[in-house]
């Protein structure tokens, strides 16, 4: 009767990681762009659920805030006015080669993400969930200015490039247009 | 297994056992007040308009919302032809649950003292309650988008376009209250603020005193998010048929019915806890209450928990305060233009939310100087 209360924490991890792996699949291989929307934003409250399990409220909030509820909300609404028919993507020029490498690049992260799992893990002895640590604003913002200052650099140049690359997108279908 | 051993067994697996028990109390609370809720509204518009209302059911009616609830769950499900399935059925489960979620982050009552430990009278005691209220009402909005896409019709696409961007613009001045109430409170835990604002035997320090500006922007707030008269353009009938959920009927309807009554619960119960103190008793503090009960014979475990009931009266009629106003308003207001509701939101509650911020901040720099 008591491993039942003791192992039910550990149960629920497990349930999380499932949804979020299952909807994330979802995502990648929907046909409908609107159900991927929408499976993304499960996927966005699935990992919050996991923030919440190891007792880190703040970031599972803010992944909630943010992310689930601000930008999927922006994905939903903009693709829903788009009319994204499945058959229309369905002939995209070069599919294949972008497939191709979009697969091998998140084989190779996927690689690495499973080595760092490998290695860090500590949810094995189930000590990691721990209730009463609680990450506060201030120590994260202080991770990012010193142990994790690169990665956050890096991160904002690669939101920097998309933009500019977004930027392009839209404007080489306006040229298209006058011509 | 003895009786002995389940007793030791509950006793001692009571920390993960409490929030469970808590959770049933107060999502069977909410899910109770929603039919009541919904007799007083047709009572009371019946009574502003000098109409009889209902009056048929039982005595005085009071039979009503069985008989509603009845006919939803026998009526025909109707799938319409070009809907998406999944999205459709997904839709009103969607509508529910982030009302309910949100409100297992409200303190409903003090603490209730089970040999020797506090279990607070809550369904989830974490640090940053009111971040997780707000992040799990902003979810409120895929229900409605994912409602109108998927009935595949034009009202209801509208519908849930007009509501999802009235949803996220009110919720940017409801963000910018609650950064000039962190400054006010100093925290982020609903627990803690409602326990600033116990005066004991003083003038209750509620929130209304401190912010009433904060207050007033977001009780505006609150009938934009909730999708109510004055702002309840979603579901414009003359225009709109029913909005969102035109195409639903039966239980998934009654779904949509529940979560507008449940989100309006976690509105009020929202303001009442920021602003009015909360589940305090204005002029007595929570450890004088337990005194009394204690000085009249009552051992200390049976006393906390006479406490909390007296508490949870207090915060559930300060919860029914602000639903009457949500009816009343309903009643008497008609409804605003959507460029007016839109001037609303940006040009008049977005200023004044950011000014409140700086007078606020520049008050906390003073006091602290």
């Amino acid at each position: 009767m008591n491993l039942v209360f003791t192992e039910a924490p550990g149960l629920l991890v497990w349930l999380a990681s499932f949804c979020a792996v299952l909807l994330s699949l979802v995502v990648l291989l929907s046909a409908n762009p609107v159900v991927s929307a929408i499976a993304l934003m499960g996927t966005l409250f699935s990992t919050a659920g996991l923030y919440f399990l190891i007792g880190n409220y703040f970031m599972g909030s803010i992944q909630i805030l943010v992310y689930a509820g601000a930008i999927a909300v922006l994905f939903v609404f903009i693709v829903m006015l788009l009319d994204l028919r499945p058959s229309l993507l369905r002939f995209i020029p070069g599919r294949k080669i972008y497939v191709a490498s979009t697969g091998f690049a998140g084989g190779v992260l996927a690689l690495f993400l499973l080595r760092v799992i490998w290695q860090q893990t500590t949810y094995a002895n189930s000590a990691a969930i721990n209730p009463d640590f609680q990450m506060t604003a201030q120590q994260i913002s202080e991770h990012f200015v010193s142990k994790y200052q690169f990665a956050f650099q890096a991160a904002g140049l690669l939101i920097f490039g998309a933009i500019l690359g977004a930027i392009v997108l839209a404007r080489s279908h306006l040229k298209g247009e006058k011509q | 297994m003895s009786l002995d051993l389940i007793q030791q067994t509950l006793l001692s697996n009571l920390n993960i056992l409490w929030p469970i028990l808590m959770a049933l109390i107060v999502g069977a609370g909410v899910l109770t007040g929603v039919p009541i809720m919904v007799m007083v509204e047709r009572w009371g518009s019946a009574w502003m308009q000098r109409r009889s209302g209902p009056n048929r059911v039982g005595p005085k009616g009071i039979l009503q919302p069985i008989a509603d609830a009845i006919k939803f769950a026998f009526k025909e499900e109707n799938l319409p032809a070009k809907a998406h399935k999944w999205l459709f059925t997904l839709a009103p489960a969607l509508a529910v649950l982030p009302p309910l979620v949100a409100f297992s982050v409200i303190p409903v009552a003090g603490s209730v003292n089970i040999s020797g430990v506090e279990y607070p009278v809550q369904v989830a005691d974490i640090k940053v309650s009111l971040l997780f209220l707000l992040a799990i009402t902003s979810l409120h909005v895929f229900s409605v988008l994912c409602a109108g896409w998927s009935s595949n019709n034009k009202f209801s696409l509208f519908g849930a376009l007009r509501s999802s961007s009235q949803m996220i613009s009110y919720e940017i001045a409801i963000g910018i209250c609650i950064v000039s109430l962190v400054i006010t409170y100093g925290t982020l835990d609903l627990r803690e603020i409602v326990r600033l604002q116990e005066a004991g035997s003083d003038f209750p320090a509620w929130g209304l005193f401190m912010q009433p500006l904060a207050f007033f922007i977001l009780w505006v707030c609150s009938f934009a998010e909730t999708n109510r008269l004055p702002f309840d353009l979603p579901e414009g009938e003359s225009e709109l048929v029913a909005g969102y959920h035109t195409e639903y009927s039966g239980f998934k309807f009654a779904l949509f019915f529940m979560g507008e009554y449940a989100a309006m619960f976690t509105a009020a119960a929202f303001l009442a806890t920021l602003f009015l103190g909360g589940y305090n008793i204005p002029f007595v503090s929570e450890s004088a209450l337990r005194e009394f009960f204690l000085g009249h014979g009552l051992e200390l475990t049976a006393a906390s928990i006479a406490t909390c009931l007296l508490q949870a009266l207090s915060f559930v009629v300060k919860v029914f305060f602000f639903m009457w106003v949500f009816v009343w308003v309903r009643w008497t207001l008609p409804r605003f233009r959507y460029d007016q509701l839109m001037q609303l939101g940006w040009k008049t509650l977005l200023p004044l939310g950011i000014l409140n911020v700086f007078v606020s901040f520049l008050l906390s720099f003073w006091r602290g100087l």
